[in-house]
């Protein structure tokens, strides 16, 4: 059974790339580009997955806001989070440790299959 | 003459001639009503003396007219000084106005039996002053107007950073309380039938103005204090030699007055002289206070546009990255065949552009974290237990293909311990690969070996057998100025010099420290970093 990775990311372009690249290594790839999107999928939906990787500037709410949402529901709040962002703010960086967010990637470091590696080596 | 009219007439000489003084120096408002103020004093004590002194009705009664005007002029003059001491506009002016018009009505009043029915036997004086029904206006407003003074002095006081103001101010607060405080007692006769005790101090107002006027430059009349006292000793030693009763004397008198005179006149040259001084020392005080707010005032301006060009950097990084990252992602996927096989000869034009994205990514990356440094971000996020030499071991192998095109050689001295280091490993990797890179990149024929030393601290040494660093040059490779020396611009065209001053930043944030050395161009180069071990 494959692996469920959920990408909330608000640039197609960036979704396109990220989704292709891990859906050729193995994994299914939902995405959502709003937090309230991406709020009613995992939550609301029960869409639970096996890694979420999150970007931090989205057009309704900023990842961090998403991030302690989903720590406040039962079901979700065990799910490993990746932040992927290309914003790099020790301060925002910093809080979403404190979350539990497992790594912070900066977008442009990794090609989609490197990211496909990082997962990989995170659900082997 | 016993001492209460004496004491009366003393107050009354001073005041006159400290009022004088204050006026004929500087011909200005705020001396004028100081004038004023001293002059009412004068006519008041001059007043006070002609009724405890004089035995004959007339002379006690038009005395008791003098006390009187002098007496209500006092309080307000002196209130009128005081607004104008302190500087205070916003509806003041209403105010002094309305206060020269109660002093006008309380002086018509002072003709009438309203305010005096006439002179009385009092305790110990020949006569004192039997009121009318409206005469408790007089002491009322002597009053109000002192007391309104005393707090407008006591907020300025508390107010002010002026150390000089405040110290004047001080001095006049003391003068007031003892002037205004004696002075009200001669109201207790003939309100509370209680002797006027507090006549006496009236006169020491003068010992604290005149303090005042001396160490804090109160009116500015030093000057001019020095030259009539140095006169009017000349003058009373000319006339005592004149007036010399035999030869003797007549010679001893002259030698004094003419000393006297030259030293008196070597007094005011030195008064003057300090004078000047201290208004050049003023001046000269002024303009550099003046110069250092405007440099302060520039460095703020350019501070802000400082800020400004690094806020907006750091606002576009998002927009700068993203695109980068699509770039690199889908060359990445072209690559590596998901969208099917590549076509040969578009192999090369791809590796190319992937070529071109990655170092275009570093440049952002580089900006941005400059612009973090710039800042002061914090860059780094440091973790225990980071060991040097496999990061060492991939940036090597990162830059194995540029040796290899190169034929240089690149000895990596394996530590005999695992040494580690509390970094951010990302960061540490970026700070050692551009000393490497550099090393490389500036190294045409032999090599590049590196060693990692134990001690107190770890210190990684990076040495080439490169086109060296002149000695003039040494000191600014790692500066915010980004400089390159001329031969590294000559080998290496399009490098921007900020690589060493990125390393040298994230070093530092690791409480670390690098630098460099060169015999000279040529010669070689050893870069090192020292950092502490966890």
């Amino acid at each position: 059974m494959k692996k469920k990775v959920f990408l909330i990311e608000d640039d197609a372009a960036i979704i396109d790339i990220y989704s292709t690249g891990l859906k050729a290594a193995g994994f299914e790839v939902d995405a959502a580009t709003s937090g309230k999107e991406a709020i009613a999928k995992i939550i609301k939906q029960g869409k639970i997955p096996d890694l979420i990787l999150l970007d931090l500037l989205l057009p309704d709410m900023n990842g961090i806001e998403i991030l302690a949402e989903l720590r406040k529901d039962e079901k979700a709040k065990s799910i490993p989070v990746f932040v992927l962002t290309n914003y790099s703010d020790d301060e925002l960086e910093k809080m979403g440790y404190r979350l539990k967010a497992e790594k912070h990637l900066l977008k442009s470091d990794y090609t989609p299959g490197q990211l496909a590696e990082v997962v990989k080596e995170k659900l082997k | 003459m016993s001492f209460f009219p004496l004491s009366c007439l003393i107050t009354s000489f001073i005041s006159f001639i400290f009022g004088i003084f204050v006026f004929l120096n500087k011909k200005n408002r705020l001396n004028f009503l100081w004038f004023l103020t001293s002059i009412s004093i004068s006519i008041w004590s001059l007043g006070f003396f002609g009724v405890v002194y004089f035995t004959g009705y007339n002379w006690v009664w038009f005395s008791q007219y003098l006390l009187d005007i002098g007496g209500i002029l006092i309080p307000i003059s002196f209130f009128n000084f005081i607004i104008k001491f302190l500087k205070l506009k916003n509806g003041y002016k209403k105010i002094a106005i309305f206060s020269w018009l109660i002093a006008v009505f309380l002086i018509v009043l002072n003709f009438t039996t309203l305010f005096k029915k006439g002179m009385v036997p009092y305790e110990n004086f020949n006569y004192w002053i039997n009121p009318g029904p409206f005469y408790f206006l007089f002491p009322l407003i002597f009053v109000f107007f002192s007391l309104y003074a005393f707090i407008l002095l006591l907020k300025k006081f508390r107010e002010s950073d002026d150390k000089i103001f405040r110290a004047q101010i001080k001095y006049i607060i003391i003068a007031h309380i003892i002037g205004f405080g004696g002075g009200v007692t001669n109201f207790f006769p003939q309100l509370f039938k209680v002797y006027p005790f507090g006549n006496y101090l009236v006169v020491l107002y003068v010992f604290f103005i005149s303090y005042s006027i001396l160490k804090y430059h109160l009116f500015n009349i030093k000057i001019l204090a020095t030259e009539l006292f140095t006169f009017a000793i000349s003058v009373a030693l000319i006339v005592r030699t004149l007036l010399a009763e035999n030869l003797y004397d007549l010679i001893i008198n002259g030698v004094i007055a003419i000393l006297v005179s030259v030293f008196g006149v070597l007094l005011i040259r030195s008064v003057l002289k300090e004078v000047k001084q201290r208004e050049q020392l003023e001046k000269m005080a002024g303009d550099i206070k003046k110069a250092y707010e405007v440099e302060k005032k520039a460095h703020e301006e350019l501070q802000r546009l400082d800020d400004a060009k690094t806020q907006f950097t750091m606002a576009t990084q998002h927009h700068l990255r993203t695109p980068l990252t699509s770039m690199r992602g889908y060359i990445d996927l072209i690559m590596s065949g998901t969208y099917g096989k590549i076509p040969a000869k578009l192999k090369e034009p791809l590796l190319k552009f992937e070529i071109s994205t990655k170092r275009l990514i570093k440049i952002v990356n580089e900006f941005l974290d400059i612009s973090q440094f710039q800042l002061g971000k914090q860059v780094v996020s440091l973790k225990p237990g980071v060991k040097i030499a496999p990061i060492l071991q991939e940036i090597i192998e990162e830059l194995k293909f540029e040796i290899e095109a190169k034929s240089l050689y690149m000895h990596l001295e394996k530590p005999k311990e695992a040494f580690e280091v509390k970094a951010d490993e990302e960061k540490l990797k970026l700070a050692l690969f551009n000393l490497l890179d550099n090393a490389v990149k500036y190294t045409q024929k032999g090599g590049v070996t590196v060693d990692v030393k134990d001690g107190e601290k770890v210190k990684i040494v990076i040495k080439d057998t490169g086109i060296g660093i002149a000695k003039e040059e040494l000191s600014n490779i790692f500066g915010r100025t980004f400089e390159r020396g001329k031969e590294a611009k000559r080998i290496f065209t399009t490098g921007r010099g900020i690589g060493l001053y990125i390393t040298n930043e994230i070093v530092k944030a690791h409480n670390g420290r690098v630098w460099a050395e060169s015999e000279g161009l040529g010669r070689g180069s050893a870069f090192f970093v020292e950092l502490p071990v966890g």
